[in-house]
């Protein structure tokens, strides 16, 4: 059994009147979900991967993440990978990252045949200073 | 090239979908009769066209999607790229098979003739039928309802929706020509024939229509959140517009079932039959129309995802804003409800009593305006062109600390430092500033609020316009830190005991990174109960040793441990944290403090200027579904703060609970 939290009661009615006669192919987007290092982030251990989660599987052929450091230039020319196991992790390998502000730049094909690009930020701080 | 794409997913839609219902039509027209046979022969022949379209237009699919993929219309034409879509991509393994059984529907239609010899009729149209449905299913494994976890409820949802619509839509071309078919009274046998598919079809496409309810329901319940954005997108609007068009179908489809089909018998046939078949010709295109809006809609950005989003009137509609305002208002909207349901009552009474169509939709449609009248004006609530805009930054610790120092920067001087409207400026104003910490913030649409802080409360009204302080990014931001202080409020409830499978808050996600992790909260999802337990040090220190002392009993049911620093997490030496078996966040944490201290409010602490300052300790109970549950702060519930057994008996309660559905929102709303 589920329960339901706080949704909308009407909205499946509306749901209904929404999809009525809708196509087969009616679809979203691969949608960010959550990443390693997180949106904004600021981290002292550098990563040594990037990952991130997105909300639908994923199609390895068109997925790619780009990571750029503050002066434009790409930090690795690795490719990125969706993950074996969860189809909705990509995944990208780094090499290890001096302390600065990093972008990452993602695209990426959902199974259900379209594209969602967007970026995010997060910065590597330099390390603690031992007394 | 968009319009071009249109066009060939319509035509292959509809060939598809005609072919089914061809065959389903012609398989519930049985056997016998002259001028039916005539018409049961040329059924496959016009199938065998439409197969060849299906066949070209499925030829076209794989160009398309490359040069849509590559941005660039000569990679339609890509041999490498081609590869990679059809090889490299579930689109690609789809098409294969689509167009696999595309090939084998052609070829036996080609077949046709030797194939009934040998065979039967009866068999050959299910063989047909059977293959057409597949060909149909499979794609729905390239839809969005295949990506969804888990798959099968979309899945079965999408499946169904267009297997319905082929052998309703799909048969209403065979249908018209099967009623055009006959042409004297004198054919007898005719008549008995087509009556008799007439009632089939009616009795199949009326099951088919329910069938499209409710896994429209299904699908719609998965993808839908919010009906506003119907209006203020352009997938909103396709939709409304298939929406209006399937409501055309239906109509058309009720007069012929209550208005024609009881005088089948009872005038000349031919009459009967060409006066059926020219609604059922209305029908028709309707439906064709209405697959090629399907066609659109099925490559626009979908309104939940679409960014540009305008609202084009000043009012909209909203029950979770008006419904508990008063009495009158749940009774003008219910006496709307009961004139509505009385319109279409009296119409169904009149076409079915055999009077004027006119005369029955006038009266229908002149009571439902009435209803609508009354029952409408209650509900509405003034409105903005960004009133159903899309937040882009997500509800998280990093947005909602970021968005408190911007209300400390630019509203506190108003609002007040509690956010109760008090601010320093707030009696010079000529009217008073919202009080942003009661619930009635969440009546209103985060766009709403986006509206507001771009452009002012309007002319004469004392807030400003931000737009040219704050990018996107922060206005966003602030308004993520509004909902929290806004939930903080309702968070009053929260006590040291779950109230079992009530969730009502969710838990902000946050990141964090230790010498040996990082990760989400959102990570834990569906897996582990969070026992999250802020801290100071030193004074936190005999709480960590007990939660150590505990440890074993508390994560008994699931749940883990995470501690973080609220003060003093750069003191504590790192061989100090090592000695704990759970986590300890010490780096970074203000932005999870600040937004977990939203939710410190009490009944007796509500959060305001007095009130600002964090307690030393504070413990929060996250269920595996995401959701915030219970609370201690030591200073208000010292009886339960050092009782670890009733701790790990909350556990033991969450573990108990089946899966709360749906999980709380990546974004506001």
């Amino acid at each position: 059994m589920r329960h339901t939290a706080n949704r909308q009661h009407w909205a499946p009615v509306f749901a209904a009147l929404l999809f009525l006669f809708s196509s087969a192919n009616a679809f979203a987007h691969a949608q960010y979900e959550r990443s390693d290092p997180g949106r904004r982030s600021i981290v002292t251990r550098p990563p040594e991967v990037v990952k991130i989660w997105f909300s639908e599987q994923l199609e390895p052929a068109y997925s790619t993440i780009v990571i750029k450091n503050k002066k434009g230039d790409l930090v690795t020319e690795e490719a990125a990978i969706v993950d074996a196991e969860d189809k909705k992790l990509l995944l990208l390998k780094l090499p290890t990252l001096a302390p600065g502000k990093y972008t990452v730049f993602y695209k990426v094909l959902s199974v259900d045949g379209h594209v969602v690009d967007s970026k995010f930020k997060f910065k590597v701080k330099p390390p603690k200073k031992t007394p | 090239m968009e319009y071009l794409s249109h066009a060939i997913n319509w035509l292959h839609a509809c060939a598809g979908l005609f072919i089914l219902g061809t065959m389903s039509v012609c398989l519930l027209s049985g056997e016998g009769g002259e001028s039916t046979e005539k018409w049961r022969i040329q059924c496959p022949k016009i199938a065998v066209y439409l197969a060849v379209v299906l066949v070209l237009a499925g030829l076209a699919l794989p160009s398309l999607q490359a040069a849509f993929l590559e941005e660039n219309i000569s990679a339609a034409f890509d041999q490498k790229v081609l590869e990679i879509v059809l090889f490299s991509t579930r689109f690609g393994t789809v098409w294969i098979i689509q167009e696999s059984l595309a090939l084998l529907i052609f070829v036996t239609l080609l077949l046709h003739h030797p194939l009934i010899q040998s065979i039967g009729r009866q068999r050959f149209l299910i063989l047909m039928i059977s293959i057409t449905t597949l060909m149909l299913l499979a794609g729905s494994f390239k839809s969005h309802a295949a990506s969804l976890e888990p798959m099968w409820p979309g899945l079965l949802g999408n499946s169904l929706h267009v297997i319905a619509a082929g052998t309703w839509l799909g048969g209403l071309p065979a249908l018209f020509f099967l009623l055009r078919s006959s042409r004297s009274q004198t054919e007898q046998p005719d008549i008995a024939i087509i009556g008799r598919t007439l009632n089939r079809f009616s009795l199949v496409a009326t099951v088919m229509v329910g069938v499209i309810f409710l896994s429209g329901i299904v699908i719609g319940y998965l993808q839908v959140d919010r009906w506003g954005e119907l209006f203020s997108t352009p997938y909103g609007k396709f939709l409304v517009t298939k929406i209006i068009l399937f409501f055309m179908m239906l109509s058309v489809a009720g007069v012929i079932r209550l208005r024609y089909m009881p005088q089948f018998g009872s005038k000349p046939s031919a009459v009967i039959n060409f006066a059926i078949a020219k609604w059922v010709s209305f029908e028709t295109t309707a439906g064709i129309i209405l697959l090629g809006v399907a066609s659109i809609l099925k490559e626009t950005t979908p309104a939940s995802h679409e960014e540009v989003i305008i609202w084009p009137f000043a009012t909209r509609f909203s029950i979770e804003a008006t419904w508990e305002e008063s009495s009158d208002i749940r009774m003008q909207v219910n006496i709307g409800i009961a004139l509505i349901v009385a319109a279409i009552v009296l119409t169904t009474f009149l076409i079915r009593k055999g009077g004027s169509i006119k005369q029955a939709i006038a009266v229908g449609s002149s009571l439902t305006l009435i209803g609508l009248g009354v029952g409408l004006p209650p509900l509405a609530v003034e409105a903005y062109p960004d009133t159903y805009k899309n937040s882009t930054v997500p509800y998280i610790a990093v947005s909602i600390s970021n968005g408190e120092d911007l209300f400390r920067e630019n509203c506190i001087a108003c609002h007040g430092e509690g956010g109760l409207g008090d601010g320093p400026l707030a009696e010079k104003l000529s009217e008073p500033p919202a009080n942003l910490s009661e619930p009635h913030t969440a009546l209103h649409t985060v766009g709403d609020m986006f509206w507001w802080l771009t452009h002012g409360l309007g002319e004469g009204k004392p807030m400003p316009s931000f737009s040219g302080t704050l990018d996107e990014d922060e206005l966003w931001d602030l308004i993520n830190y509004l909902r929290a202080f806004s939930e903080g409020f309702t968070g009053r409830l929260l006590q040291p005991h779950i109230a079992p499978e009530l969730p009502f808050l969710g838990a902000p996600d946050f990141y964090y990174s230790t010498a040996s992790k990082s990760g989400n909260l959102k990570d834990l999802r569906g897996e582990k109960a969070v026992l999250l337990s802020f801290f100071s040090w030193p004074e936190g220190k005999a709480r960590l040793d007990a939660l150590k002392a505990g440890h074993e009993k508390l994560t008994a049911n699931d749940a883990i441990i995470m501690a973080i620093a609220m003060r003093g997490g750069d003191e504590i030496p790192a061989e100090v944290i090592e000695q704990y078996p759970f986590l300890i966040i010490t780096e970074e944490t203000r932005p999870i403090t600040r937004t977990y201290a939203q939710f410190r409010r009490t009944f007796k602490h509500g959060g305001d200027a007095d009130d600002k300052d964090l307690p030393m300790h504070i413990g929060f109970t996250i269920d595996r579904f995401g959701y915030l549950r219970s609370r201690w702060i030591p200073e208000q519930n010292p009886e339960v703060w050092d009782d670890i057994s009733f701790l790990a008996q909350q556990f033991a309660e969450l573990a108990k609970e089946d899966e709360i559905l749906p999980p709380p929102d990546e974004h506001v709303h």
